[in-house]
């Protein structure tokens, strides 16, 4: 039961408080912070958390196999890239055979939310605090879901932005991410300390 | 209207529009985590750009190499292997030439250096034979690029934030600690951003009444011969 | 056709912007008469620093952006005007200055000026200065009844406010009517909760500000401190010290309330009242620092834009329920 606690509070620590984009300025470019409608943003973050969860249960065991031993710093790295890479090929592969149609749908977004900032973030931060199991896919999952409503607040800003008289030098991305900044600084008042990294 | 002023700027600028006009960072919006939560003093941003260097153009080297040999998918996973074994060997070249502090500062971000997304983009955009040279003059282009906006943005967020420079104390009446959050790094890069396009208007804006100024100059002395 | 120019926010009430503006500057400087009663001097000179300040960004950003500065645009007063009040009366010059810069060259002017921006330049000036200098500059108090030295530093001794104690779940132990009257420490303008009652009357008697917003945010606060109270008291004791401590009073009244980041309809304005408020109260019981109120509003204002929507949504639908009912046939969508 108290797994299954630390589980949610992790997860919802990952959405909120320690959020991907607006706590780490993780995962973003310009793809993501100009999507053209909200159903691409939840595209991308479902592709996320899909490809996210299930790598951190092979990260999950990485790290499990990695504790206590010294010079981890050098081989995790590429344990995580070939969890991740694995279960890339394994979408990939099973999609493109038996899901054609939901395959053309993932395809532009897949290399993107794949190797992602924000999800191997996720992965070095249950690494580095020592996560157990339930943790690091808690974490995982939060990161996912929380990556999710970043992009969707971020694609609402941008609606709002534009019926604004923002002068012709801050227009698009230098006041997206004025905005985000802010928005970034107030979840920030909420933590009232360094986050971990 | 003589525009001869404006295409010998041009000219002259395509050269380095790697670094100014199609600037990797802020123009194209590649790798913002990276230049938004490390550029908090000139030794992170010196530790962040040789990382990239040494990761970008070998990617971009091996990328060169995959094009057009195999699978879209089959080229990912070959230039996230390339780039993340960059990785592992450059953390061990940085971690002799700098401070733990930095490191420690530095956090995981220097990990996620191996996932970055600029060198993933321009990997999966060479193209198959393209000379060798000019993907390397690209691959260098962009990581000037970063390397500049890293810089720039650095020296403000350190002296401001820290009241330092390259670990250096300067006297300044006052400190904002706030800068070395990541949200000041939101901010600035904003205003970053907006400075340049401001500046390019009115550098713009000068050669085009330069070129008209030109014009009518040419007319008067045209003017001036016809009467002789 | 005659065209009147009149500034943004374009709200469809008698009173144009400038009166709006009056009207909380006289009740910002009575609030000042009353810290000058408790404080001294001192206090006067930070609004006259912190107006002095918001003013020069003020015109340097409109000249930049090539407009004319206009004197009859009091909003960047206003704004100078509430910083210091949600200080300790005993904070540097400096951090006031900040304050002041930041909320208006970045939270103000790169939105689009007056009657656009998104966010409450004084609430991010605020939660800027709150995180450059510090929970130990910024939540220390002197006491009231103290006069503090206009300039040089402050000698006098450091109290906790009933936040700081309500945030570590212990009981203040103050007077009720010395809270009332505004004798306990707090941020300057803050504590004076009768006063600000006072000015929230004539607020909403001049419609300067609608009264559902404040309404919903303060009755939704206080069933939030009576349902789930921080510390072991009884229950109307919390909802007291809740709503009398620290920023959550003046805020509800003054940057709650400001008609640029706030919804325009009277339904979206309610919500917006009872989601502020629990947005509010949630920050405060699980937030690091004893004021959260600052940064729980600009989430807040990020979220306006969602609400007008919905407003609008929902009075369409009724509009066109009543026109199905008066007229028998349904409004056809435009494809």
């Amino acid at each position: 039961m108290e797994l299954f606690a630390q589980f949610f509070v992790t997860a919802l620590t990952a959405v909120a408080v320690e959020n991907a984009v607006f706590a780490r300025a993780l995962g973003i470019n310009k793809t993501v912070l100009f999507m053209k409608s909200p159903k691409m943003g939840i595209l991308y973050g479902a592709v996320l958390t899909w490809m996210g969860v299930l790598s951190s249960f092979l990260v999950a065991i990485v790290n499990v196999l990695l504790e206590g031993r010294t010079g981890i710093m050098y081989i995790r790295a590429p344990l995580f890239s070939i969890c991740v890479a694995a279960v890339y090929i394994v979408t990939y592969l099973v999609a493109h055979k038996w899901k054609p149609k939901l395959f053309q749908i993932i395809k532009p977004a897949l290399p993107v939310c794949t190797f992602n900032t924000a999800l191997f973030g996720a992965f070095y931060i249950s690494s580095t605090g020592s996560y157990h199991f339930l943790q690091t896919v808690g974490y995982t999952l939060g990161t996912g879901v929380g990556y999710t409503l970043a992009l969707l607040v971020i694609y609402f800003a941008r609606k709002r932005l534009a019926i604004s008289p923002v002068p012709r030098s801050f227009r698009g991305l230098p006041i997206l991410l004025l905005y985000i900044g802010l928005l970034s600084l107030a979840i920030y008042g909420l933590l009232g300390h360094g986050l971990p990294s | 209207m003589n525009l001869s002023t404006v295409r010998k700027y041009t000219k002259k600028h395509s050269v380095v529009a790697g670094l100014l006009l199609k600037n990797p960072v802020v123009v194209l919006g590649l790798d913002l985590p990276f230049v938004i939560a490390t550029s908090t003093s000139l030794r992170n941003a010196a530790a962040m750009s040789i990382m990239l260097l040494c990761i970008h153009m070998f990617t971009l080297l091996a990328a060169r190499f995959t094009a057009g040999r195999m699978h879209r998918w089959l080229r990912m996973l070959c230039h996230i292997f390339v780039s993340t074994i960059m990785m592992v060997l450059t953390r061990a070249l940085v971690v002799r030439m700098f401070h733990q502090d930095i490191l420690n500062s530095l956090g995981m971000y220097i990990y996620l250096m191996g996932v970055n997304g600029m060198t993933i983009y321009q990997a999966l955009a060479v193209k198959r034979k393209t000379p060798l040279l000019q993907v390397l003059a690209a691959a260098f282009q962009n990581v000037l690029g970063f390397v500049l906006v890293m810089f720039l943005l650095s020296f403000v967020r350190e002296l401001l934030g820290n009241g330092t420079l390259w670990g250096v104390v300067i006297p300044l009446p006052a400190v904002f600690p706030g800068l070395l959050i990541p949200f000041s790094g939101f901010i600035s890069v904003g205003f970053l951003l907006a400075f340049g396009r401001f500046l390019n208007k009115r550098v713009t804006a000068f050669l085009i009444t330069e070129s008209a100024r030109t014009d009518l100059r040419y007319a008067q002395l045209r003017g001036e011969n016809r009467d002789d | 056709m005659k065209i009147k120019s009149q500034d943004a926010p374009h709200i469809r009430h008698q009173e144009r912007t400038i009166s709006l503006m009056t009207d909380v500057i006289i009740t910002l400087l009575l609030l000042y008469v009353m810290a000058f009663y408790y404080y001294g001097v001192r206090v006067i000179l930070l609004g006259a620093l912190s107006v002095a300040t918001c003013l020069a960004a003020d015109v340097l950003c409109l000249l930049l952006r090539r407009s004319r500065p206009r004197l009859r645009d009091l909003s960047a007063v206003v704004t100078g005007l509430l910083l210091p009040l949600l200080m300790p009366a005993s904070v540097p010059y400096l951090v006031v200055a900040t304050a002041a810069l930041f909320g208006i060259v970045v939270a103000k002017h790169p939105f689009g000026g007056v009657g656009h921006n998104v966010f409450n330049p004084a609430a991010a000036g605020i939660c800027f200065a709150v995180i450059c200098f510090g929970a130990d500059v910024f939540f220390a108090y002197p006491p009231t009844q103290e006069k503090l030295p206009a300039f040089g530093a402050i000698e006098s001794t450091i109290v906790n406010s009933p936040a700081f104690t309500l945030q570590l779940g212990g009981v203040p132990q103050l007077d009720l009517s010395d809270m009332a009257l505004g004798n306990f420490v707090g941020p300057m303008g803050a504590t004076n909760i009768l006063v600000i009652f006072a000015c929230l009357l004539f607020l909403v008697f001049r419609k300067t500000i609608r009264w559902e917003m404040p309404v919903a945010f303060f009755v939704t606060a206080a069933l939030f401190a009576f349902l789930f109270p921080r510390a072991d008291m009884p229950r109307t004791l919390s909802v007291c010290y809740e709503l009398m401590s620290g920023m959550l009073f003046f805020g509800g009244v003054f940057l709650l309330g400001d008609p640029v980041t706030s919804p325009k309809r009277g339904w979206s304005k309610v919500a917006y009242g009872v989601v502020a408020g629990i947005v509010v109260m949630l920050f405060r019981r699980y937030g690091n620092l004893e004021e959260e109120f600052v940064f729980a509003i600009l989430i807040m204002n990020a979220t306006v834009w969602g609400f007008d929507m919905l407003g609008e949504r929902l009075a369409r639908l009724v509009r066109g329920k009543q026109f199905e009912s008066v007229h028998g046939t349904k409004i056809h969508k435009k494809a």
